[in-house]
């Protein structure tokens, strides 16, 4: 599987379910991470939003789930403006979910302010790129 | 306080206790002998911050004074031997030594400030690197290999100047106080006499000259900072700049302790740091730092080992909290400008920041710190028929892929940064200490000419040595 069709299904999984559920959370996290472990990232915004993400991932999930996310071909290329583009759109869904899960009352209190405050910092590392 | 402000403050004391001659004449004789200790006391700190300038005595320092009249004028050694002669010489004295207390002229006050100044200098230079050991910071190991060299010791030539000018003045002095002074410290005259005759006069002349336009990277060193404990969040960019470079220190001298915890804060403060500094800031390769971070999320390992370890751990955390931008903080007041500001000046340290974790990294896969998962494997619980694939930790091998791509995302920091601002250093000095100061450089001739031992050296080099003028 390509690094764009990985990015979609994760997308459409993250729709689906949101990211109350946790293990899919984190592979999107994962999946999004991947783009920035090579030195093409395009610029200092890119690079902060690699920042955002790798933070989020080691803030929310300090034990990793046993989970591996893996791509076979293109991996980690975001010098494409369609890989940008559907990254981005991870990124956004991811940021959109954490709000939405920051307002579920059967929530612990704890964990809805650090997904507030992930979504917002996604959103900002995103606003900064578009 | 930095090394240079500790320097100029020498400068401008001994410039007070030169301007204080004609007119403050010691009154008793207790006086006068605190004085001369005094004027003893600047020469012996200005001979150690040779050997600390240099990393060890450039020449014994017990030779007698015949011998070493007879090195200045046949111009034995190099100037940076004949200096550290002329000032051991200089710091001994064939009297007895004086009773220990203070001066009360004024100046003897001022010798003695200037000798104090001098030896916290030389403490912060010890803080580096200090003597007969290995250097404790990647700027004491830059000091070792040569940085700031010929711009060290022409401060420390023109700090000499200071002392050959008051010693041109000193028997005049002597004779112009108590009655009893001139017959007492006769010795002390003459050893001044000798001083200012012309030879280490010259010495330092050449040791200013060789300096030339050399940045005098050593006026930038502040006392290594320890790793704070206990506090909860750092307020400002200062403390964010003293943290970091104090968490960087302790990984230099204990690369054994780094863990991958430490990695992976130190790594994600850096990236932090290099994506939000100006545009093309020294150290701010956040292609690299964006690499190296993910690279060490990834990795897992054993956890810190005792408290330093883990309070090394949280000042990284707290450098990266304070710099990553979005939601309020404490610090978040300050304006942007300034705020950018101290983002560059943190980008300055993550060129030795890389190669320092670049070492730890090293000595952690080495000590086998790192885990991997290891190849799936099918397993089956007994008489079923199903298969399970079950991946297992295992080791990491120094040169495990994950391993190798950190090293070589932290190895490429440097790179970048050492192809931006080429070192001064030689070719064969260690790759710390080329990065220790490869962000500075430029910023530093400004600072030179605004100090006082900057201008210093220029005044002396305007006017010639009476040596000189001899030969004419």
């Amino acid at each position: 599987m390509d690094y764009i069709t990985a990015l979609q299904q994760a997308i459409t999984r993250v729709e689906e379910r949101g990211i109350v559920d946790e293990t899919e959370a984190q592979a999107g996290l994962r999946l999004a991470c991947l783009a920035f472990d090579s030195p093409d990232v395009p610029s200092q915004q890119w690079a902060l939003l690699g920042f955002e993400l790798l933070t989020a991932l080691t803030e929310l999930y300090p034990e990793p789930a046993p989970i591996a996310v893996t791509v076979t071909t293109a991996r980690s290329s975001i010098t494409s403006t369609t890989t940008q583009r559907t990254l981005i759109r991870l990124v956004s869904v991811l940021g959109d979910g954490y709000d939405q899960a920051s307002q579920q009352p059967e929530v612990s209190a704890q964990r809805r302010f650090a997904y507030a405050a992930t979504a917002e910092r996604l959103n900002a590392a995103v606003r900064g790129l578009v | 306080m930095t090394y240079g402000n500790w320097l100029s403050r020498a400068h401008d004391e001994l410039t007070r206790a030169q301007a204080r001659l004609p007119s403050d004449p010691a009154v008793t004789l207790d006086d006068v002998g605190a004085t001369v200790v005094a004027r003893q006391r600047v020469y012996a700190r200005l001979a150690k911050l040779v050997e600390l300038v240099v990393g060890g005595q450039p020449a014994r320092a017990d030779i007698d004074r015949g011998t070493i009249d007879v090195a200045l004028r046949m111009q034995a050694g190099d100037h940076t031997t004949r200096l550290y002669l002329g000032l051991t010489a200089a710091a001994r004295s064939d009297r007895q030594a004086a009773p220990a207390t203070a001066p009360i002229c004024r100046v003897g006050r001022h010798l003695e400030s200037a000798a104090e100044a001098i030896a916290v200098a030389g403490e912060i230079l010890a803080g580096h690197a200090p003597p007969a050991r290995e250097p404790l910071t990647p700027e004491g190991v830059a000091i070792r290999a040569g940085a700031g060299r010929k711009a060290g010791l022409a401060d420390i030539a023109v700090l000499t100047t200071d002392m050959l000018a008051i010693d041109a003045g000193l028997p005049e002095w002597l004779s112009g106080g108590h009655r009893l002074a001139y017959g007492a410290f006769e010795t002390v005259a003459d050893e001044a006499r000798w001083t200012s005759n012309g030879y280490l006069t010259e010495v330092v002349h050449q040791l200013i000259s060789d300096a030339g336009d050399a940045p005098s990277l050593l006026h930038l060193l502040e006392p290594p900072p320890p790793v704070p404990v206990g506090r909860r969040a750092i307020s400002d960019g200062a403390s964010a700049l003293r943290s970091l470079v104090a968490t960087r220190d302790w990984m230099h001298r204990n690369p054994g302790e780094v863990r991958v915890m430490h990695l992976a804060k130190a790594t994600q403060a850096a990236l932090a740091v290099s994506a939000l500094a100006s545009p093309g800031a020294v150290g701010a390769d956040w292609r690299s730092w964006s690499a190296a971070a993910h690279a060490a999320g990834q990795l897992h390992g054993t956890p810190p080992h005792g408290p330093a370890a883990a309070q090394t751990a949280r000042e990284l955390d707290l450098v990266t909290r304070w710099v990553r931008p979005g939601l309020s903080r404490p610090g978040h007041v300050t304006s942007r400008g300034s705020r950018l500001e101290a983002i560059d000046k943190l980008a300055a340290v993550l060129p030795s920041l890389s190669e320092v974790l670049r070492v730890a990294t090293q000595t952690a896969a080495r000590n086998r710190h790192f885990f991997v998962l290891g190849r799936r494997e099918l397993e089956r619980v007994p008489r079923s028929l199903v298969y399970h694939a079950v991946a297992r930790w295992c080791v990491a091998q120094p040169d495990d892929e994950q391993v190798y791509r950190l090293r070589s995302a932290l190895a490429a920091v440097g790179a970048s940064a050492l192809a931006s601002t080429p070192s001064h250093l030689p070719r064969a000095a260690p790759r710390l200490a080329k990065l220790a100061f490869a962000a500075p450089v430029d910023a530093e001739p400004s600072q030179q000419a605004k100090g006082a031992i900057g201008r210093a050296a220029r005044e002396v080099l305007s006017r010639p040595s009476r040596h000189d003028h001899s030969r004419r």
